[in-house]
């Protein structure tokens, strides 16, 4: 097929449109006609069929039209879209201005074979976004590969296969955790399909710039998320909690309905002898934990099944997914900060994640971070990043504050602590309250053992505590600002805190190390200052 | 703190063109308990007036404070430099900040100026690069589109060296 061939997206997608748009008309349209002849009762259905089906298919005719409309087409490093009817739209796209590809594919697309494209420039808002809403699997590939093409991105209309291969090891990897990497490609420029070539050759020049710096461009790898990995990322996501609080509000709901003699028994078969009703609500409120915590489980296991990380010359690429499967292409340019994040009930089983700040584009998860591997072993990651992102390292040694910073960490923490803690005194029980201060005061501690900075000739290294430990690696060439600011207590004691900026969309972010040494806080400064 | 201060201060016109600002802003503030002790006071006459006498006394603490120690302070501390690949600034009056842009990271540079600071021939240059804004307040009309002329000019020429 010639790539510069007016297409359209896939015929699937009238129907998907046209189910989805009637779905979104018919409660309106049933609370008009309720309220028109509420008093009437239902008495005749036949109108209300006629309207049904009048609706179906008013919106199966205007999705047909909207499909029939929506062309794009790609040639010469650009990719066209021409829309609407009334209101024409055409947009042309150059796609070295394309920052991310997304795909994403639902459960009902997938039976039919189709997937979601997203298209991402820079710039924020809804106009840096194009959406081809269903075309087939291979087009998606032929798509971003077009896209990417400046590159030598090998044949990925393969990519069956690979999916193929990622299950295998994703079975394999059950037991042993470090059995995820696999180098899959080794692609050079001599191996690539005749597709790839002919959009290759109009783009001769730009290809031999990025002979220039070959050392980056030959990397491929990939990382599979073992199955034992992302059951102990969603048995320590943290999130059962808010699951739990939803089913115990559920479960309250539907308590008084429960016939007595039925929790009769289980108090007895549970618990002989009791007389107190604590007991029954401790163990309701057990097994309601453990329910969640179970469901959290599942849920996390499902939504993030198969991660994959592929790196492919300078794009990162990364799927996952089980029923709904997702996944973006993102060059590596623009990730500006890797931070890796080892949450508070990650750590002790020596865990972590690894996210990542980007400029323009990249999958924005909950936390608007994008997820470059949810869960790895931290003992992994030097390994890992040497792998798949080899333009960060991960800091050797890091300096921490000095010792006269302790006592300004755990004042800010447990001042805070008490602060909240001293209204609850007024309360019966409110001395209860004095408990969390033994652990805040562990937190401050750690906090201060933890606080640390480094620096190596491109790359800026903070690593602080709030709840959850973070090591955030940033390149110099992508601070956008650097500060050093200290309050009078500080410069007492000749400390200061040290944050840098760094772009990430929709707006930047900044990142502080507190109570850091005068004089390191003066090294970073030089380190960063182009004097 | 860091040695070595950037070298320049801002226009000391900064320091009356506050004060008229922070005298204005205070009048405005005066009449929510002017409100209050004439009118409201009137419609419901059990209202206690300590309330409006309390808060005519902290908004002349607050304007004392706002119109003339703060900007004495701020225009003590407030120090920038420019230099052919970063710009300098420090300001602050408890917390002193100290923030160096690189020249390569400016996106773009803007003047502004409201009413009063032109009343006094003042603007602000406000620097901006795609994760921060920085702000350096009255400056002298000129001073200010000088440097933004030069900011710009050294925007460009490092923009080509990438």
């Amino acid at each position: 097929m010639k790539m510069s061939d007016i297409k359209r997206q896939h015929p699937v997608m009238i129907i998907l449109e046209a189910v989805r748009s009637s779905v979104y008309m018919l409660p309106p349209v049933f609370v008009f006609l309720l309220s028109v002849n509420g008093d009437t009762g239902l008495g005749d259905l036949r109108p209300y069929v006629w309207l049904l089906a009048v609706i179906f298919i008013a919106s199966f005719a205007l999705s047909a039209l909207r499909w029939y409309l929506y062309t794009y087409r790609y040639e010469d490093g650009y990719l066209h879209i021409k829309q609407g009817l009334v209101f024409k739209k055409e947009r042309s796209i150059k796609k070295e201005r394309v920052q991310t590809v997304n795909i994403r594919t639902g459960l009902l697309q997938r039976l039919l074979g189709v997937a979601t494209v997203q298209i991402e420039t820079a710039g924020g808002g809804m106009e840096s976004e194009l959406v081809l809403k269903a075309v087939k699997m291979e087009e998606t590939h032929r798509i971003r590969s077009y896209l990417e093409s400046r590159q030598d991105i090998s044949s990925l209309s393969d990519k069956g296969s690979t999916y193929q291969q990622t299950k295998d090891q994703v079975d394999e990897g059950g037991s042993a955790n470090n059995a995820g990497y696999e180098k899959i490609y080794e692609t050079g420029y001599e191996t690539e399909n005749k597709a790839e070539n002919e959009t290759q050759n109009k783009t001769g020049n730009k290809t031999q710039n990025n002979t220039g710096n070959n050392t980056e461009q030959k990397i491929t790898a990939s990382y599979v998320v073992p199955l034992w990995n992302t059951f102990l990322a969603g048995a320590t996501s943290g999130r059962f909690m808010l699951l739990f609080s939803f089913i115990a509000a559920i479960f309250s709901q539907f308590y008084p309905y429960i016939p007595e003699n039925v929790t009769d028994l289980l108090i007895e078969q549970l618990l002989p002898k009791s007389d107190t009703n604590i007991f029954l609500i401790v163990v309701i409120l057990l097994s309601l934990l453990l329910l969640s915590w179970l469901t959290s489980i599942i849920v996390y296991m499902v939504k993030y099944a198969s991660f994959t990380i592929i790196r492919q010359n300078e794009y990162l690429r990364v799927s996952w997914g089980l029923i709904e499967q997702k996944e973006f292409t993102l060059k590596i340019n623009r990730i500006q900060a890797l931070s890796i994040q080892e949450g508070i009930l990650r750590q002790p089983f020596g865990l972590c994640a690894i996210n990542s700040e980007v400029a323009g584009g990249g999958f924005r998860d909950q936390d608007n971070v994008t997820i470059i591997c949810p869960i790895l072993y931290k003992r992994e990651v030097v390994n890992f990043l040497e792998r798949i992102i080899p333009e960060y390292k991960m800091p050797t040694s890091m300096e921490s504050v000095p010792k006269r910073a302790r006592k300004r960490y755990l004042f800010r923490t447990l001042g805070i602590a008490i602060i909240l803690i001293l209204p609850l005194q007024l309360l019966p029980y409110g001395w209860l309250g004095l408990l969390v201060l033994p652990p805040v005061f562990m937190l401050g501690l750690s906090r201060y053992r933890m606080a640390a900075t480094s620096i190596d000739d491109t790359q800026l290294n903070f690593r602080f505590r709030k709840i959850g430990r973070y090591n955030i690696l940033m390149m110099r060439s992508h601070v956008q600002s650097l500060r050093i600011s200290s309050n009078p207590f500080q410069r007492r004691s000749d400390l200061s805190t040290i944050s840098a900026s760094v772009l990430s969309s929709p707006s930047g972010k900044t990142f502080h190390v507190e109570n850091v040494d005068d004089q390191k806080a003066m090294k970073i400064w030089d380190w960063f200052s182009r004097n | 703190m860091i040695a070595n201060e950037p070298s320049e201060r801002i226009d000391p016109r900064a320091l009356k063109a506050w004060f008229f600002g922070g005298i204005l802003k205070g009048l405005v503030l005066l009449l929510i308990p002017l409100v209050y002790l004439v009118t409201i006071r009137d419609i419901f006459p059990h209202l206690p007036a300590a309330w409006g006498w309390i808060g005519i006394g902290l908004i002349v603490l607050y304007t004392t404070w706002d119109a003339i120690i703060a900007p004495q302070l701020r225009i003590r501390f407030w120090r920038y430099e420019i230099r052919e690949d970063e710009i300098d600034i420090q300001h602050g009056i408890f917390i002193i900040k100290r923030t160096l842009i690189p020249m390569i990271r400016v996106q773009h540079v803007d003047t502004e100026y409201g009413p009063l600071m032109r009343y006094f021939g003042l603007a602000t240059l406000r620097i901006s690069t795609a994760a921060t804004d920085h702000r350096i307040p009255a400056l002298s009309k000129e001073r200010s589109s000088q440097l933004m002329g030069e900011i710009a000019a050294l925007a460009r020429v490092s923009d080509e060296d990438v």
